[in-house]
């Protein structure tokens, strides 16, 4: 029988000292959707690297703003939306950096963008400057509950 | 919530982290190591074993540690990474940066 779509929505103070809290949370429900450490280790990482965004460069640093999580999962996958409506920017100047170059020089910023986008399966960024920021990222969920017998 | 424990080995300086180094937790390791290397302190040792959690902020401070540390003629040691963040290591690149070796004894033996 197909699993039915489950949909999540928390709000969270857009504050670092809640980041920790974010990550407990969406762990639970990567735990709940039937994912391996593995796997919530690494959704968990890209979640907190997609706030920690909002945090610095959507609401500088902090302020009372909200950052929203959407969280959907069905039979197939497991998407995180995390949305602000802080600062937006353009997404076309938006580059994944050149590891290479990031790791002979200096910082050229970056690379919690690249992380997202090694961890998570589909990445999608959405932002309006002055208006806000929809990050969409989705792991695919490959039955990867194991059923435990008894004997 | 990260805690640092800090001792000394001879020219060794060895820093134990435990919990998660993330964006609240990172400047904390950062004024440490800042402090050390601006005491010239050339052997930097620091044993993750306990370390649960780590995010590009943590990566950055440690990369530009590294850089300082390279820069005096020095070397700095990672030891006993959780798999888990020996895979953010490995994803970022950063496992060709740094020395990682699996005990802290082995890491003395290198530094020495």
């Amino acid at each position: 029988m197909p699993r039915k779509q489950k949909k999540y929505r928390l709000k969270f103070p857009g504050q670092s000292d809640n980041l920790e809290i974010i990550r407990d949370t969406v762990s639970r429900i990567a735990e709940k959707a039937g994912f391996d450490e593995d796997n919530i280790n690494m959704i968990e990482l890209a979640v907190d690297e997609a706030c920690a965004n909002v945090v610095k460069h959507a609401f500088q640093g902090g302020g009372n703003k909200p950052i929203d999580l959407e969280i959907i999962v069905d039979e197939k996958k497991f998407t995180i939306v995390v949305s602000d409506r802080g600062t937006g920017f353009d997404v076309n100047k938006l580059k994944r950096p050149d590891m290479k170059e990031y790791l002979s020089k200096k910082r050229v910023g970056g690379l919690g963008i690249h992380i997202i986008h090694t961890l998570m399966d589909e990445v999608q960024f959405e932002s309006v400057p002055g208006k806000g920021t929809h990050v969409r990222m989705s792991k695919f969920i490959k039955n990867e509950k194991k059923s435990t017998v008894k004997t | 919530m990260l805690e640092i424990v800090q001792s000394q080995q001879n020219d060794i300086a060895i820093l134990s982290l435990q919990g998660r180094l993330d964006t609240n937790t990172s400047s904390s390791l950062e004024t440490t190591l800042v402090d050390l290397v601006e005491k010239s302190q050339k052997k930097l040792l620091l044993d993750l074993s306990a370390l649960e959690f780590i995010s590009s902020s943590g990566l950055r401070v440690l990369l530009m540690i590294a850089k300082r540390v390279k820069g005096m003629d020095g070397k700095m040691v990672l030891t006993s990474l959780k798999s888990n963040v020996q895979n953010v290591f490995e994803m970022a690149g950063f496992t060709m940066l740094f020395t990682i070796l699996p005990s802290n004894e082995k890491a003395i033996e290198a530094l020495q």
